[in-house]
């Protein structure tokens, strides 16, 4: 027996450790405090100091406000060593009497973790008020060796801090005095304390205090039956003291057992000391009882840790579908995004080849690109003069890009607002910080700043550079025939230029050229053509491409897809990136933490103990029958 | 008071009346706020008991035990009406059904008293001449309140009732549940605090009182003995002690004529605890409207603002259209005159070469210039004229492009839905919606900006057509002619007839009529950049001025008009507390008992267990 409680006491302390690593990695899913969980309290207030030390046990005075039980605990103390006041709740911290010579042995602030130890001094220190849990101890002659008998704070008035108190003491008890009375045995607050301590198999003993003898022998019967239906509890002593005021401040109280079931026969006139009856307590029995009943409430379905898995679950599910939901390509919005202005990616692409260009037809192209800057020069400034002054094509992508970037933060906003709506309790506080109108401005302003202090054409410069690169290494064929045609058109450029001019293909050709390439995706193979030799020997290109290699404008049609494609894909990085950093925060990547905390180690590691646990108890129930209290 | 107590006591009462008509009005108000619609089902629930008291305003007082479960409630009503009615005992809980004890004299039905839910008991008394007494089961036993249980029993039955008689004991006195039923029935009711069982506790009724002071008012409490009272009562005696007060009490306070105005406090208290609530609902979500409200404001004076610089820009750019606006507002002052027939001719030539332009001059801000001279109908008729796209196209113009409507719409929603308005009627969600409105509040922008333009033209003319400047023009545009004229009569007159000279030929009047021009056209220039002067300036502040002036209608004017009405709304809700509390005030100085109640603007601050509260 004694091997299963260090085993099971082993478990115990390793699933302790387990869930508090759990929680804190939990912390995320704003579970309740652990310290606010009953089960977690009996496992840090009963199991961990008590298990595997079965050689003392705990014994309290408990129940309502105002019905003597300090009167009782005293009787038990034989002194006044708690102070009984006729007002209600009036004891407001916990007295402990302790046999001699047990703190040599036992170290009172382990079992009694949360109060505040101090020796007792005064009677009246348990009635001072204090926000602090304070236990005052004190040696006793009169205590039975092992046994530590306590008085607690009421469980029923106003002051909820005292049923704290109250549960805390009830939680490290094995046996629990129930005071009871006429007024009280029957009230809310009194069945639901005792039923907990029922559900953890604690020995009861019931005091009827403020009996009226005799009239009273024929009702606690009554009394007696309604509470142990209601709390499920089945007392080991029953006892009956009379309303004597006197003997009460006294300090000489009578206690009359009584059989339980009723045994008509009894002797009813002979009082008892409660002190002797708890001596003979099979110490052994009641603690193993009280351990196993406190190990079986913390395994409860409903209340104990599978519930507090149950709810980790839910929660972490709760994140799941939102990752789900936010995570999905759709919001990113790549299927809105604008194209980069053609006429300036043909103007770099041009410029990459010239930067390929070696010799002689480096120097030629720069020559005849330089003349017909020149010639152009005077139709470019009378254009703008009559038309005004073009915007540059990068500010107008700009601008489209933004209404783009807005299209996607609209969806990012409708789609929080959605989750929102649908009432994530889990989730709702963030997502109402996210959506409020001070962070929707400070996202615009952020982005915007960022947006406006983008040098977008050194983007799209990086861009051609890295897919024009990849176009030389991919495809060495391709590459090698264009510089051949690039160098043939400027064997013959001399020609075609003076020819096209003439012809007034020049500004006419640069018309065209600025209506077809401001027109998305317009005809490749005339960029191609452009690529090839230039904006005015565009014919030229042309002619080569579709005479020279007419299978290789697929090729070509398709890269220039795939540099839109890949300047695109660079464009909304950035603007994931910018979201990350001025709107998401650690948001996303706590989702997908929140997400993963059910097949997380650590939890998976609770789950594993509880099993264990599982186990041992029930090899324990196998062992042991409920034995008897008392002798 | 100098007057009639009595007429006093009436216009109190009609004062309680109005009070509640008020109410009844507030809460008929649709306004599109969340915390004031919940404000207003609470409100409705408390009308709904006032309606119940308004019925049974001259009934008697319904008087009901509460306390928790041993307190003794059942053998202190078998001892004020001096009989053994209700059951008495030692088994916890002893009543469960609630009894109703009324005089043979009584009809229960008019009591608007739920009775298949009572025992009634016809009881002759002295006791229940002018009252009923309704032994109430405890409320500590049960620990869930499921229908049928006697906590569910309680809350429907406790409001209808007037007085609780809270009996407690030694025991008792600080239970937390009776502590926080008792918080939730009190509302509304008057109070008596009775310690019962004097026979074995000790007296608390120190300790107790100081415990309910905290939320109540206790004038007194009563210590009493009642299995005595009742056997003294049964042996034909007079009861003793404190018991003996109570029951006079009972007797002495409860009468008719006290009906109506215990009922009217009671009214009183209710509605002012649930009036406090609302009023803190409401404060503890204003913040959020502020909030809102002052976004809207920005938004407003960022939209004004940006309309401001391009209407300033434009301004400054047309250039020729102030020039034309200018002098046919002058050649108007002046009629007609040499000097004014000739600016009126340029102007004609200039008015007729921008007609061609007129058409390219199509942006509100130019037109908005051109105005009075094209005609303020023109104008108008233009903008009606223009279809649609060409109206939202103008919206761009004034620097109000999609994307900014769609931004500001974004962040509003966020201060909107933050403050509890999000009613999608009240945002515009389409960005057609916004469009039209921008459109809207442009041209009504632009209706403004003319009317300022207007004005500028009008304060810049008066300046240069002066009776002073008008003359020196005049003479100086004259002096050539008139030199002229001299020059071509003394040739033909004299130097011809009388000298035998030359008459002037071509060669004289083709440079005369050249240099005629050229001095029309120097005076013009110069007229014209008199004119012109400090014009730039008057632009600058024009656009000044519009960018600061309060300008009315924004982007959301259904979300303006709604914060609009919310503010109104709980200013109004304010004043309900307000003259609640006024009234209480004086009711508190006119009538002082022993009867005490609950503080009504005591409000919980975490749990919130009132009766209007479910």
């Amino acid at each position: 027996m004694n091997e299963l409680f260090q085993e099971s006491s082993a478990v115990v302390r390793q699933l302790s450790d387990a869930i508090q690593t759990l929680d804190r990695s939990a912390s995320l899913l704003k579970l309740p405090e652990l310290r606010s969980l009953e089960w977690h309290e009996t496992l840090r207030q009963k199991l961990l100091p008590q298990l595997g030390e079965q050689s003392f046990l705990v014994a309290a005075v408990v129940g309502g406000t105002n019905i003597g039980k300090s009167v009782i605990f005293n009787h038990l103390a034989r002194f006044s060593a708690s102070e009984v006041c006729p007002l209600a709740s009036g004891t407001k911290h916990a007295t402990c009497l302790v046999p001699p010579g047990f703190t040599e042995d036992f170290s009172l602030s382990e079992i009694f973790s949360d109060f505040r130890l101090e020796e007792w001094s005064d009677a009246s220190k348990a009635v001072m008020e204090s926000e602090e849990h304070y236990l005052f101890w004190k040696q006793s002659d009169q205590t039975p060796e092992n046994l530590l008998i306590l008085d607690t704070p009421d469980v029923d008035s106003d002051a909820p801090v005292n049923w704290d108190r109250a549960d805390m003491i009830r939680r490290s008890a094995d046996v629990l005095i129930a005071v009871l009375t006429q007024q009280k045995y029957n009230d809310a607050a009194v069945k639901k304390f005792f039923r907990k301590a029922g559900a953890e198999d604690k020995a009861i003993l019931v005091v009827f205090n403020q009996c009226d003898l005799p009239d009273d022998e024929e009702y606690w019967p009554l009394w007696l039956e309604k509470f142990c239906s209601e709390t499920d509890i089945l007392p080991e002593y029953v006892y009956l003291a009379p309303r004597d005021k006197q003997a009460a401040a006294e300090n000489r109280l009578p206690f009359y057992p009584r059989s339980w079931p009723v045994d008509p026969n009894q002797d009813k006139e002979q009082a008892h000391s409660l002190m002797q009856d708890l001596s003979q307590l099979h110490f052994a029995d009641i603690k193993l009882r009280s351990l196993r009943g406190s190990l079986r409430s913390l395994l409860d379905q409903e209340f104990g840790i599978p519930a507090w898995l149950n709810d980790i679950r839910r929660r972490s599910g709760v994140y799941q579908s939102a990752t789900a939901h936010l995570g999905d390509d759709q919001l990113a919005g790549s299927d809105h995004w604008p194209p980069a202005p053609n006429g300036l990616v043909v103007d770099l692409i041009r410029e990459w080849w010239r930067e390929q260009r070696e010799g002689w037809s480096r120097s030629v192209h720069d020559f005849y690109n330089a003349v017909g800057k020149g010639v152009m020069w005077p139709y470019r400034k009378a254009r703008e003069s009559l038309s005004g002054p073009q915007e540059l094509p990068i500010e107008l992508y700009r601008q489209k890009e933004w209404s783009a970037i807005l299209e996607t933060v609209k969806r990012v906003f409708d789609r929080l607002e959605f989750m929102s709506e649908t009432d994530n309790k889990v989730l709702s506080e963030r997502l109402k910080s996210l959506l409020d109108g001070k962070s929707r401005s400070d996202l615009f302003r952020l982005l915007e700043n960022a947006h406006t202090a983008l040098d977008l054409e050194q983007e799209l410069k990086e861009t051609v550079a890295s897919e024009m690169h990849r176009f030389q290494e991919q495809s060495p064929n391709s590459y090698q025939f264009f510089k051949r045609i690039d160098q043939i058109s400027a064997a013959v450029r001399p020609a075609t230029s003076v020819a096209l001019f003439m012809v007034g293909f020049g500004p006419a050709g640069d018309a065209a050229a600025q209506a077809m390439a401001h027109s998305a995706f317009g005809s490749v193979v005339h960029v191609a053509g452009d690529v090839v030799g230039g904006t005015a020997a565009a014919a030229v290109g042309e002619t080569a491409v579709s005479s020279g290699a007419s299978s290789l404008s697929a090729n070509l049609e398709a890269r220039f897809r795939a540099l839109h494609a890949a300047f695109v894909a660079r464009r909304v990085t950035w603007l994931l990136e910018q979201l990350q950093e001025h709107l998401w925060g650690s948001f996303l990547e706590d989702l997908q933490t929140g997400a993963g905390i059910c097949q997380s180690e650590e939890f998976l590691d609770v789950e594993e103990l509880v099993r264990k646990l599982q186990r041992t108890i029930e090899t324990l129930e196998e062992h042991t029958s409920r034995p008897s209290a008392a002798e | 008071m100098s007057h009639n107590p009595e007429v006093a006591q009436l216009e109190m009462l009609a004062e309680i009346d109005e009070l509640v008509a008020r109410l009844n009005r507030w809460v008929e108000q649709e306004v599109p706020w969340g915390p004031t619609r919940q404000c207003r089902s609470l409100l409705k629930r408390l009308l709904t008991r006032v309606d119940s008291l308004r019925i049974r305003l001259e009934t008697p007082l319904v008087l009901a035990t509460f306390g928790g479960t041993g307190t003794g409630k059942s053998s202190l009503v078998n001892a004020l009406v001096g009989q053994d009615i209700s059951r008495t005992g030692k088994q916890r809980p002893t009543t469960t059904k609630p009894l109703l004890l009324v005089h043979p004299q009584c009809e229960p039905e008019t009591l608007g008293l739920p009775l298949e839910e009572f025992e009634l008991h016809v009881v002759e008394s002295p006791l229940l001449r002018d009252i009923v007494i309704v032994d109430c089961p405890d409320m500590d036993t049960p620990e869930l309140e499921t229908a049928g249980s006697n906590l569910d029993l309680l809350h429907r039955v406790l409001p209808l009732c007037d007085v609780l008689i809270i009996v407690s004991t030694q025991q008792k006195y600080r239970d937390a549940i009776v502590t926080d039923e008792l918080a939730r029935a009190a509302a509304g009711c008057r109070l008596l605090f009775v310690q019962s069982h004097a026979e074995v506790d000790d007296d608390i009724r120190q300790d107790w009182a100081k415990q309910l002071s905290e939320h109540y008012e206790v004038p007194e409490l009563f210590f009493v003995d009642s299995l005595r009272a009742l056997q003294e009562q049964q042996a034909g005696q007079r009861p003793s002690g404190d018991f003996a007060r109570l029951q006079d009490m009972l007797t002495g306070q409860m009468i008719s004529s006290q009906r109506v105005q215990i009922r009217r406090a009671n009214l009183l208290d209710l509605a002012l605890e649930a009036l406090e609530r609302c009023v803190q609902k409401v404060d503890g979500s204003w913040p959020e409207v502020e909030e809102l409200k002052a976004a809207l404001e920005e938004q407003k004076h960022r939209l004004c603002g940006s309309m401001s610089d391009v209407l300033k820009q434009e301004l400054q750019v047309s250039s020729n259209l102030w020039e034309r606006r200018l002098l046919s507002r002058v050649t108007e002052v002046w009629g007609f005159s040499p000097f004014s027939a000739t600016l009126r001719f340029y102007n004609g030539m200039g008015s007729f070469i921008a007609s061609f332009s007129f058409f390219r001059a199509r942006t509100p801000v130019q037109m908005a210039v051109i105005g009075a001279m094209e005609g303020a109908r023109r104008l108008k008729t233009h903008f009606q004229a223009s279809d649609a796209e060409e109206r939202l196209e103008r919206v761009s113009s004034l620097g109000m492009n999609d994307d900014e409507l769609r931004e500001a719409q974004m962040i509003i929603r966020g201060y909107a839905r933050s403050a509890e308005i999000s009613d999608d009627d009240l945002m515009q969600t389409t960005l057609d919606a916004m469009r039209h409105t921008a459109a809207k509040v442009q041209d009504s922008f632009l209706g403004e900006a003319g009317r300022k333009i207007d004005d500028v033209i009008e304060q810049q003319a008066r300046r240069h057509t002066g009776a002073f400047t008008r003359t020196i023009y005049e003479l100086l545009f004259l002096s050539f002619p008139a030199f002229l004229l001299y020059a071509i009569g003394k040739n033909f007159f004299y130097d011809s007839f009388y000298r035998g000279q030359d008459l002037y030929t071509l060669d004289f009047y083709v440079p005369a009529g050249i240099f005629l021009l050229l001095w029309a056209g120097l005076l013009m220039l110069l007229y014209i950049r008199k004119c012109r002067r400090g014009l730039d300036q008057r632009i600058d502040a024009l656009a000044q001025d519009l960018a600061e002036s309060r300008f009315q209608g924004g982007l959301f004017p259904a979300l303006e008009d709604a914060v609009r009405l919310i503010d109104h709304d709980r200013e109004s809700l304010k004043s309900l507390q307000q003259s609640a509390e006024q009234l209480r005030h004086s009711l508190a100085l006119s009538n002082r008992g022993p009867l005490g109640r609950k503080d009504p603007t005591d409000l919980p601050v975490s749990k919130e267990p009132s009766s209007l509260q479910e």
